[in-house]
């Protein structure tokens, strides 16, 4: 009669080796990790839109805030600030620092131009510190 | 001559059960959160700005996802709509928000708009906005990484 080698607690014991599955698993887990990051990020822009109460209350000052057109110059995207018109976008923000911030600057938008120079007038207004910003839609 | 059995060297016991299991859940959590990013976010180029340091959502805002063209260029939630089902869902929104006893200065709205698309379809929705009251939105940026 044979008699299988026992353990010292007297009980048989199977030994599972499971250092494979836990490299799988920490592959698995790193991947979603890295998966998850590569998602991009996303930021807002919050600026108002003109309201008839921006107008009433425009018109009871006697200076009134400046207005960013962004339009169509010869087919490109550009920006205009009264009669003056500005193709690149650090000459705008340069430009913007040096108006006086108080009252604020409205954004015009052209319906031809791409949304994302709107939004590039948008973010340099707030970079050159005006906290009022307010979006004028362009209104056929 | 009396030769011995070849010694095993016993390992201390690793009881990996908790390991495994906190493992799995940590894979399933990230599996079903990057599925709902991509559910909750229409794929887009948006404008690529900084955008603003402080933004705070007060409620959970309606998010409007518009595609550079198409007719049914607006997505909200999952669903793809044109330009008139959107303005019936602002104005659901808006008397939904009203029935609960809120005001229209709490309405909340992201505009998630694709850059190369023409900037009538913002000015369009500015527009509506405007008219229903609403004088605040928000418009998604993608920050350069």
């Amino acid at each position: 009669m044979k008699f299988q080698p026992t353990k010292p607690d007297g009980r048989n014991r199977v030994q599972l080796n499971l250092a494979s599955m836990i490299d799988v698993v920490f592959l698995l887990l790193i991947f979603f990790l890295f998966s998850s990051i590569i998602t991009p990020s996303e930021s807002q822009l919050t600026p108002n839109i003109q309201t008839q109460s921006v107008n009433s209350a425009s018109r009871s000052t006697d200076f009134s805030p400046q207005v960013v057109s962004v339009e169509l110059v010869d087919g490109q995207p550009g920006y205009r600030i009264g009669s003056r018109v500005i193709k690149q976008r650090s000459e705008l923000l340069a430009l913007l620092k040096d108006l006086p911030h108080e009252l604020g600057v409205f954004v015009r938008v052209q319906d031809a131009v791409p949304i994302g120079f709107a939004v590039g007038a948008i973010q340099c207004c707030r970079d050159a510190g005006f906290e009022k910003v307010t979006y004028v839609p362009e209104t056929k | 001559m009396r030769f011995t059995a070849k010694q095993r060297v016993h390992l201390p016991d690793l009881d990996l059960t908790a390991m495994i299991d906190v493992i799995f859940l940590l894979i399933i959590f990230f599996m079903t959160t990057a599925q709902f990013v991509e559910r909750a976010r229409a794929e887009l180029e948006l404008p690529k700005e900084e955008g603003e340091k402080d933004v705070r959502a007060v409620v959970p805002p309606l998010v409007i996802n518009i595609l550079a063209q198409g007719t049914n260029r607006y997505i909200v939630g999952e669903q793809q709509m044109d330009q008139a089902a959107v303005k019936n869902l602002i104005d659901r929104e808006i008397a939904r928000l009203k029935s609960d006893g809120g005001s229209i200065g709490e309405f909340e709205v992201v505009i998630r708009a694709d850059q190369r698309g023409p900037s009538q379809w913002i000015n369009d929705l500015g527009a509506f906005l405007r008219e229903r009251g609403v004088w605040r939105w928000r418009l998604a940026t993608e920050p350069a990484r």
